[in-house]
C-alpha cells in the first residue's frame, strides 16, 4: 500500500507557520489558521487505518477561499455559474448567504403561464403541430419553467433551500396534481417565499394550499356524517404529524431517542390523536374557482374546477363540530374551522420534536446524512430561539446549518460519517452550471428535465410518494450500513441509475433532453471547448475540474488517473471529454464531503 | 436443451472483447446451468408481480351476468355500467356455476380462463383482520389498513403485505432474502425490476436489479485496443479499488456490481433460448417481453428462483373511465396473453406464476365520468400450476347499502392479501413456518397447522 507522507485536513498556498516535525499549520490572508498533520504513518480520525492516497486532498491550484466557497456551493445551490463562482470567492460564506437571501426570486407561477404560452408559439413556429389535448395545465409546463430558470438563475441558494424542502413538504406530479402545473408552481412559490420566513408560516401555508390538500385528501374533507357512514379523511393528520413536523417518536434535542423506563421509544402521537386532529382538517375546499368554473366556489367543488393559486378556504358547515384534543391540548369547540386549523399548525409547531426532527433533515439534505448530535443540537436550539426570542426563524436555522463547524471547518473532512451522496439530479445541474449550454437555433433552452426522470427517476415536484425520493433514516446495504451508517440519497442509486449516471458521465457534452413538444429527439449540449487550451497540461485542466466540479477535493489518486488518460494517444476533443468523464464518475465528485 | 448443446454454445458464441474478466464469471454460470441440465426435471420457479398503478376498476373488468346481480351492478354503476351485450360471456361452468362476463377488451384472457390457466380473486383487499361493516364503523381504527383509499398507502401495503404499518421492505424483497442462497450465481439479484427502485422487492439482504426494455443498463464507454483504452482503464481502475471512505466505497460499489451483473446478464442474455411469439409495442407489454426473455435465459444466468415486478400506471380513473379502462384493459389481456404464450413455448408454464396487484378497486357509483377510489376488488393469477375452472374469494352483491358496502360501493374486503400473497410465497419455496416472518398477519386469517392452502389455488 502505498503511504503518503502527509494527512492534509484542509491545504492552503502558503505555509503560515511550522510547528513541529509533524504538525504544520497553514493559512494566510486573515484566515483563520489549519493544521495538517505530516506524517507518514498518519491515522485517520476515529479510525485505525494509515491514510491512503484515495482520501488525501491534492490542493494544487486552490487556495482557502476556492475550497471553502466552492463546499458551500455544493451544499447550499444546485451548481452556479463558473463566472459567479469567481466573485462569491471573494465573499465569506455568511456574507454570502447575507447577499444571496437578498437576490429576489421568480414568481414561478408567472413563469409557468408564461412558458405555457411560449412553448406553444415555439412549437408552432417549428411547423409542428401543438395539440393541446386536455384544458388542463400538465405538469410539463411547471417542469419547463424550473429547470429553464435554475439553468439561469442567480437566487441559488434560495432555490436550493425550496428544493430541499419540496423534499420535506412533498406533493407530486406522479399522481394527482400532477395535472395542475399551477398548483405545482404556486406550492413552489410558497417554498421559496417561506426559506425567509418562519416555519409555523410555511406550516400553515402549506395546509392550505389546495395542490398538498389535493394530495393528502384533506381538499373536500367532510366533517363526520354519522348516517352516511362519513368520517373525516386522517390522511393530512397522520403525516402532518409525522412527516411534517414531529416525526413518530419523542426525540430530545440533539436528535436521539427519548425512552421510557423499559428502554423503548415514546411514541409522539396514538391513532386518537390522528382521529382528532383529522376533525380540524375539514371542512376546506376551494378558495377560489378556476377557468373553468363559473359561479361561486362551494364545498365538494370539484378540483378540476379550481383556482390552485389560491389557498383553500372554510366552509364553515363542513366543518366537524366541538372541541378537539389531541397531543394533550385542546381546541375549544364554538370557534371558526381556520380558528381552530390555526390552533392545531400552532401546537404541532410549539412541539419540541420539530427542531431536532426537521433541524436532522434539513441537515442531512445540505450538508451530511449522518450529522453528530452535537450539530443537530445546535440547529434545534436556533430553532427553537433564534436568538431574538423567535422560534422557527428559517434564516436562522439554514445559517445554523451552513456556518456549522461540521459544515465549514477542515476537520470535519476527516470523520468517517461525514458525506453525502450528491443527487443525480443536482450533479446533472451542477454540470449544466459550470460551462455554457448550447441553446437551439432560436436561441431558447425548453427542457422539462424529462432525462433526469428517465435516467434517475427523479424530476422536481416528482416523488413516487410522500416519503420523499428517498428516506432520511435509509441505510444501503454495505460499507455504510456495516458502520451503522445513514445513506438516504443512495436509494436513489441502483443498477439502472448507477449505470446510466456512468454513462451520462462519459459524454460530459450531452445534457437536457428537448422538451418532447418539440417533436424531435436530442439533448441541449455543453460547450466544452474553453477547455480545449489544456489538452497538453494535464495539471491545468485537473486545476480547473477541481474548481469547478470537486472543489478542491480531489484527491491525489484521482489526479493521476486523469493525468494518465491525458498522457495517452487521444486526440484534443476526445482527451477533454474522457478526461471530464473520468472525473464526473470518479467518488470524491459525487460524493460531497 | 441438452448438456452437449448447451456446453458447445457456451463455449464459444457471444464472447465480446470482454473476454479476460467475462469469461471468468461465466465459467462459473456455466457450470451451474450445466449442473441444472444434468437433473431431470429442471428447478425452476418465477413469480411475476405486475402492479397495475392507480387502482383498477375491477368491477369493469368482470361483471357479474346473472339478472339480478346485473341489475344490481347497473343500478349502483349508472353511467358507468357496460352493457351485457357488449361483455364477453365466460362459460359458467369456469366461475362456479354463475354467470360472469369479462371486459369486451380482454378477449386474450378468456381464452386463458377457458383453459384454466387464469383465476380471479374477488374481493381481496388490505385487511388487518376479518372484518365487516359494523366492526369497520364502530371498531377502533387499528383494526383497519392504515391510510385506506389513499394511493400511496395502499399501493405500498399491496408490496410489503403489512397494513398496519409503513415497513421499509417489501413482502417480495423478504421472500427473496429467504430464497436468494438457492441461486449459484448471486451477480445478478434473485429479484428483477422493470421498473427500477420499487418497495415490493426491497429486502434486508436482497434489492432488486434494474432492467430496462433492452436488458440490463451497462457502461458502454469500454472500448480496448484504441485511442480510449486509457479512459476504460480509468473505469476500471475506479471501480476496482477499495476506498477507504464508506460513502465512496458504497457509492463506486453499486455502479461495479451493477456493470458486472449487467455483463453477466448480456452475456447470459445473448445466449437465451428463443420463443417465437410476438408482443405488442406498449409499455407493459415491452416490459414483460423482457421478463419472459429473462427467464429464456435463466440457465445462463445460474438461477432457479427469480421474482420480477412489472408495474403499468394510470389506472386512477377519476374520468375518462370507460375509454382509458377499455384501452388499458386491452394491454393488459394482450400483454399476459403473449408473455404466458411465450412462457408456454419455453415449457416454462408450471414454473411462472404471475398474479396481479392494484391498490384499490373503484367506487361502484359514478362520479360523473369516473370513479373515486375504493377497497376490495379483483385480481389475477395467471399460470399453469393453478387449481382453475373456478373463482376464488366470494364475489360480493353489488347492490349499493349492501352488507359489505360501506358507501358510494365501497366493498369490505373478504379475501385478504395475506392469503393470496401467503399462497404465492408457499408456492414458491417458502416454508410455511416462516410464513409469519413474512406476513406478520398471517394468523388472523390463515392458522399454520391447516393441511390447505390458504385459498387454495395453486396447485402444489
Amino acid at each position: 500500500m502505498k503511504v503518503i507522507n502527509f494527512v492534509i485536513a484542509c491545504f492552503f498556498l502558503i505555509p503560515f507557520k511550522g510547528s513541529g516535525q509533524n504538525t504544520i499549520t497553514y493559512g494566510g490572508r486573515g484566515i483563520k489558521p489549519y493544521q495538517i498533520i505530516s506524517s507518514d504513518q498518519a491515522k485517520l480520525k476515529d479510525s485505525p487505518d494509515t491514510l491512503r492516497d484515495d482520501s488525501v486532498m491534492d490542493g494544487t491550484g486552490m487556495d482557502y477561499n476556492w475550497y471553502n466557497m466552492g463546499r458551500l456551493m455544493r451544499q447550499a445551490t444546485l451548481g452556479v455559474n463558473f463566472n459567479d463562482m469567481k466573485e462569491f470567492v471573494k465573499m465569506t460564506p455568511e456574507k454570502w448567504i447575507d447577499e444571496q437571501l437578498k437576490v429576489p426570486s421568480p414568481n414561478m407561477l408567472e413563469k409557468t403561464s408564461q412558458m405555457r404560452k411560449e412553448s406553444r408559439d415555439y412549437v408552432i413556429s417549428l411547423g409542428y403541430d401543438f395539440k393541446d389535448d386536455t384544458v388542463l395545465t400538465r405538469s410539463e409546463y411547471f417542469n419547463l419553467a424550473w429547470w429553464r430558470h435554475n439553468v439561469e438563475n442567480q437566487d441559488y441558494l434560495k432555490q436550493k433551500l425550496a428544493y430541499v424542502l419540496s423534499q420535506i413538504f412533498v406533493i407530486s406530479s406522479v399522481v394527482d396534481v400532477g395535472e395542475f402545473a399551477h398548483g405545482m408552481a404556486s406550492f413552489y412559490d410558497l417554498l421559496l417565499k417561506q426559506t425567509t420566513g418562519n416555519f409555523k408560516d410555511l406550516l400553515l401555508g402549506v395546509s392550505l394550499h389546495p395542490s398538498m390538500g389535493f394530495y393528502l385528501s384533506h381538499f373536500n374533507n367532510s366533517k363526520s356524517i354519522p348516517e352516511r357512514n362519513i368520517h373525516p379523511d386522517e390522511n393530512y393528520a397522520r403525516e402532518i404529524m409525522q412527516l411534517f413536523t414531529i416525526g413518530l417518536h419523542q426525540l430530545n434535542i440533539d436528535g436521539s431517542l427519548k425512552r421510557d423506563s423499559l428502554g423503548n421509544p415514546i411514541p409522539t402521537y396514538s391513532q386518537k390523536d390522528i382521529k382528532e386532529l383529522a376533525k380540524v382538517f375539514t371542512g376546506l375546499s376551494a378558495g377560489k374557482a378556476g377557468n373553468f368554473e363559473r359561479g361561486n366556489t362551494r364545498f365538494g367543488m370539484n378540483v378540476y374546477g379550481t383556482d390552485f393559486s389560491v389557498p383553500m378556504a372554510m366552509y364553515e358547515e363542513w366543518h366537524e363540530f366541538g372541541g378537539k384534543s389531541f397531543l394533550g391540548w385542546y381546541i375549544p369547540s364554538g370557534q371558526k374551522g381556520m380558528k381552530d386549523i390555526e390552533m392545531a399548525v400552532d401546537i404541532l409547531f410549539r412541539h419540541p420534536n420539530v427542531g431536532p426532527f426537521i433541524g436532522k433533515q434539513l441537515i442531512q439534505k445540505l450538508v451530511t446524512s449522518n450529522p453528530s448530535p452535537a450539530y443537530i443540537k445546535k440547529v434545534a436550539e436556533t430553532f427553537n430561539d433564534n436568538g431574538k426570542g423567535v422560534r422557527g426563524d428559517m434564516t436562522a436555522v439554514f445559517k445554523a446549518i451552513l456556518l456549522h463547524p461540521e459544515a465549514r471547518s477542515c476537520e470535519s473532512l476527516q470523520s468517517p460519517s461525514q458525506g453525502k451522496l450528491q443527487e443525480p439530479m443536482v450533479r446533472l445541474m451542477e454540470r449544466t452550471r459550470n460551462y455554457k449550454l448550447i441553446p437551439d437555433a432560436n436561441n431558447k433552452i425548453f427542457t422539462d428535465g424529462g432525462d433526469s426522470r428517465w435516467r434517475f427517476d427523479q424530476n422536481i415536484l416528482s416523488a413516487p410518494n410522500v416519503f420523499n425520493f428517498y428516506l432520511p433514516t435509509y441505510s444501503p446495504l454495505g460499507e455504510l450500513r456495516n458502520n451503522n451508517l445513514l445513506g438516504p440519497e443512495f436509494q436513489m442509486h441502483n443498477s439502472t441509475s448507477s449505470i446510466r449516471w456512468a454513462n451520462s458521465a462519459m459524454s460530459p457534452d450531452w445534457l437536457m433532453n428537448y422538451y418532447w413538444r418539440m417533436q424531435r429527439e436530442g439533448f441541449y449540449e455543453l460547450e466544452l471547448s474553453e477547455l480545449y487550451p489544456y489538452a497538453n497540461d494535464p495539471e491545468a485542466l485537473l486545476n480547473q475540474f477541481d474548481k469547478r466540479f470537486t472543489k478542491g477535493q480531489l484527491t491525489t489518486r484521482t489526479r493521476r488517473l486523469i493525468k494518465y488518460n491525458m498522457e495517452r494517444n487521444l486526440n484534443t476533443k476526445n482527451r477533454i471529454h474522457s478526461s471530464l468523464g473520468i472525473l464526473l464518475l470518479s467518488p470524491e465528485y459525487n460524493i460531497l464531503k | 436443451m441438452n448438456r452437449r448443446n448447451f456446453l458447445k454454445i457456451g463455449g464459444c458464441t457471444g464472447m465480446g472483447y470482454l473476454t479476460l474478466y467475462n469469461s471468468a464469471i461465466n465459467l462459473k454460470a456455466i457450470g451451474a446451468a450445466a449442473l441444472d441440465n444434468s437433473e431431470s426435471t429442471e428447478d425452476y420457479k418465477a413469480m411475476v408481480c405486475i402492479l397495475l398503478a392507480g387502482g383498477n376498476d375491477s368491477y369493469n373488468m368482470l361483471v357479474p351476468m346473472e339478472p339480478s346481480a346485473y341489475k344490481a351492478y347497473a343500478d349502483s354503476r349508472s353511467n358507468m355500467a357496460l352493457a351485457t351485450k357488449n361483455l364477453i360471456a365466460l362459460d359458467p361452468s369456469l366461475t362456479g356455476g354463475v354467470p360472469y362476463g369479462l371486459h369486451p377488451a380482454m378477449p386474450e384472457l378468456e381464452d386463458l380462463v377457458s383453459s384454466g390457466e387464469c383465476v380471479f380473486i374477488n374481493n381481496i383487499g388490505t385487511l388487518v383482520a376479518p372484518t365487516n361493516k359494523a366492526k369497520y364503523l364502530n371498531g377502533s381504527s387499528r383494526d383497519i389498513p392504515l391510510g385506506l383509499f389513499s394511493h400511496s398507502d395502499q399501493e405500498q401495503q399491496w408490496q410489503t403485505g403489512i397494513p398496519t404499518d409503513r415497513v421499509r421492505t417489501g413482502w417480495g424483497g423478504r421472500v427473496a432474502d429467504l430464497l436468494k442462497d438457492m441461486n449459484t450465481n448471486q451477480k445478478v439479484s434473485i429479484s428483477l425490476s422493470m421498473n427500477g427502485t420499487n418497495l415490493f422487492q426491497q429486502g434486508n439482504e436482497t434489492v432488486p436489479y434494474s432492467l430496462n426494455t433492452g436488458g440490463a443498463e451497462i457502461i458502454w464507454a469500454y472500448n480496448r485496443g484504441n485511442e480510449w483504452d486509457s479512459r476504460s482503464q480509468a473505469i476500471d481502475s475506479l471501480m476496482y479499488y477499495n476506498y477507504q471512505d464508506a460513502f465512496k466505497q458504497t457509492y463506486m460499489d453499486e455502479i461495479r456490481k451493477s456493470q458486472e451483473g449487467g455483463e453477466v446478464f448480456r452475456d447470459a442474455y445473448n445466449r437465451r433460448e428463443y420463443f417465437s411469439t410476438n408482443f405488442d409495442n406498449d409499455e407493459l407489454s415491452s416490459r414483460l417481453k423482457m421478463v419472459a426473455n429473462t427467464i429464456a435465459a435463466r440457465k445462463f444466468l445460474g438461477v432457479k428462483r427469480q421474482v420480477f415486478f412489472v408495474a403499468m400506471g394510470g389506472f386512477d380513473h377519476h374520468d375518462y373511465l370507460l375509454d382509458y379502462h377499455t384501452r388499458d384493459l386491452k394491454r393488459v389481456s394482450r400483454a399476459i396473453s403473449s408473455f404466458y404464450s411465450a412462457i408456454k413455448e419455453l415449457k416454462l408454464e408450471k414454473q411462472v406464476t404471475t398474479f396481479t396487484i392494484s391498490e384499490f378497486a373503484r367506487t361502484l357509483t359514478s362520479n360523473g365520468d369516473g370513479s373515486d377510489h375504493a377497497w376490495g376488488g379483483t385480481s389475477m393469477v395467471i399460470g399453469g400450476s393453478l387449481n382453475g375452472n373456478k373463482m376464488y374469494g366470494k364475489y360480493p352483491n353489488l347492490k349499493l347499502n349492501d352488507d359489505l358496502d360501506i358507501g358510494n360501493g365501497v366493498f369490505i374486503p373478504t379475501t385478504s392479501t395475506d392469503e393470496y400473497f401467503a399462497e404465492l410465497a408457499l408456492w414458491f419455496g417458502v416454508s410455511k413456518n416462516e410464513l409469519p416472518t413474512i406476513f406478520p398477519g398471517i394468523k388472523n386469517f390463515y392458522s399454520l397447522s391447516n393441511p390447505n392452502l390458504p385459498l387454495g389455488f395453486m396447485k402444489m
